[in-house]
């Protein structure tokens, strides 16, 4: 009995906090379906902006970004191939159209295998891309093991609108023929939550 | 009477679920774990892959862990490569060279000093090839690489790579040519 008096306490106070906040999380974390290929994924969508149009809008390639030891002997260009097929697939299903020029959107992306990258960094990194100081809140973020971040940049206004991630220990023997079919579900998994969960 | 504060109480749990606020769904479910409801769960996954650690950064925004150097970063944007040699401007200089003259590049042209660079070369096909770097500390110089107009990532990627082969190559005489020395 005291523990639903408990309950029914708390409850009034989360309906209050709903109704007062307007549940206004920016962070989001999910659980991908599936993912062939990557083991413990999660995906984390860090910034999202109110009202990002999608429908008839058109995207270009921003910055690309990797840090990958040498050692694994990766070839960036092939991996920026996976990534663009994956995310042209992606985008164009979602009403979006390639523009190679003055485009509506810039995405970019970064990767790490068997690194880190901080946020930080990442903002560094894109200071060409972004106007000022970023408007997203700074959180305190190594995107360890391995890691492909997303983002969805306003090209005129130079401003971040979308950031999502998907962190997971990759496969390090996962056969090449596959290694599409890898890249493509990896990449599904973070743009569905764009531009809202 | 019970029944009815049994209804206000799982309607009150329920709101978190259906107005989809994670904060207060979680919260939800930890204090109903705390409190007996056993059957839930929350979910945690991502937290042993996304860490805070903000003593790292400094006030710069550089960050100070090893780690994040282990792996140079490499950038391309707008038909620039951009990567960092963790070695001096000179060094890299004759590297940068050489492995263009090993390429069998043509017009090899350029200049440096202590603080930058700048070569240009040309493919067989007459195809330009722009090569900046910069001195950013002693031991590590920025490099920007173009192929062609508009750029080129496959292309840049190999023409890093002579570099790299180049540099380390040059290391190894070094260190060869220190100990001889000895």
């Amino acid at each position: 009995m005291k523990h639903l008096k408990l309950i029914a306490f708390i409850s009034i106070l989360m309906f209050i906090t709903v109704a007062i906040s307007g549940c206004s999380q920016k962070k989001s974390v999910f659980k991908p379906d599936n993912t062939p290929g990557l083991t413990q994924p999660s995906v984390h969508v860090q910034v999202i902006k109110e009202g990002i149009p999608v429908k008839e809008t058109t995207f270009g390639w921003g910055m690309s970004m990797f840090r990958i030891p040498e050692k694994y002997g990766i070839s960036l260009a092939t991996l920026n191939t996976r990534i663009t097929t994956s995310l042209t697939k992606e985008l164009t299903a979602k009403g979006m159209r390639f523009k190679a020029d003055a485009p509506d959107y810039y995405i970019s992306y970064a990767v790490a295998f068997g690194a880190e990258i901080h946020e930080v960094e990442l903002d560094n990194a894109y200071r060409d891309l972004l106007k000022g100081h970023l408007e997203h809140e700074q959180s305190d973020l190594f995107y360890k093991q391995g890691v492909m971040i997303i983002d969805v940049v306003e090209r005129k206004e130079k401003t971040l609108l979308w950031r999502g991630a998907i962190l997971a220990q990759p496969d390090k023997n996962w056969p090449e023929e596959r290694k599409q079919e890898r890249c493509d579900t990896a990449v599904h998994e973070v743009i569905k939550y764009f531009p809202k969960p | 009477m019970k029944k009815n504060k049994t209804y206000i109480a799982l309607t009150g749990a329920m709101l978190p679920f259906l107005t989809g606020c994670g904060i207060v769904r979680i919260t939800v479910l930890s204090v109903a774990a705390v409190i007996g409801l056993a059957g839930y769960a929350v979910y945690k996954t991502g937290e042993g892959a996304v860490t805070g650690v903000k003593k790292f950064v400094s006030k710069t925004g550089q960050v100070a862990s090893g780690t994040s150097k282990a792996a140079g970063t490499i950038l391309f944007f707008k038909g620039n490569f951009k990567t960092e040699y963790p070695y001096g401007i000179r060094f890299v200089w004759i590297s940068v060279n050489t492995a263009c003259s090993n390429a069998m590049f043509t017009d090899i042209k350029g200049s440096v000093d202590a603080l930058s660079g700048s070569l240009t070369a040309k493919t067989r096909t007459g195809t330009e090839i722009k090569i900046s770097l910069k001195n950013v500390e002693s031991n590590l110089t920025k490099a920007s690489i173009r192929y062609g107009v508009k750029g080129n990532m496959a292309e840049s990627e190999k023409i890093n790579n002579f570099i790299v082969s180049e540099l380390k190559l040059m290391q190894i005489q070094a260190v060869q040519s220190h100990s001889t020395t000895k």
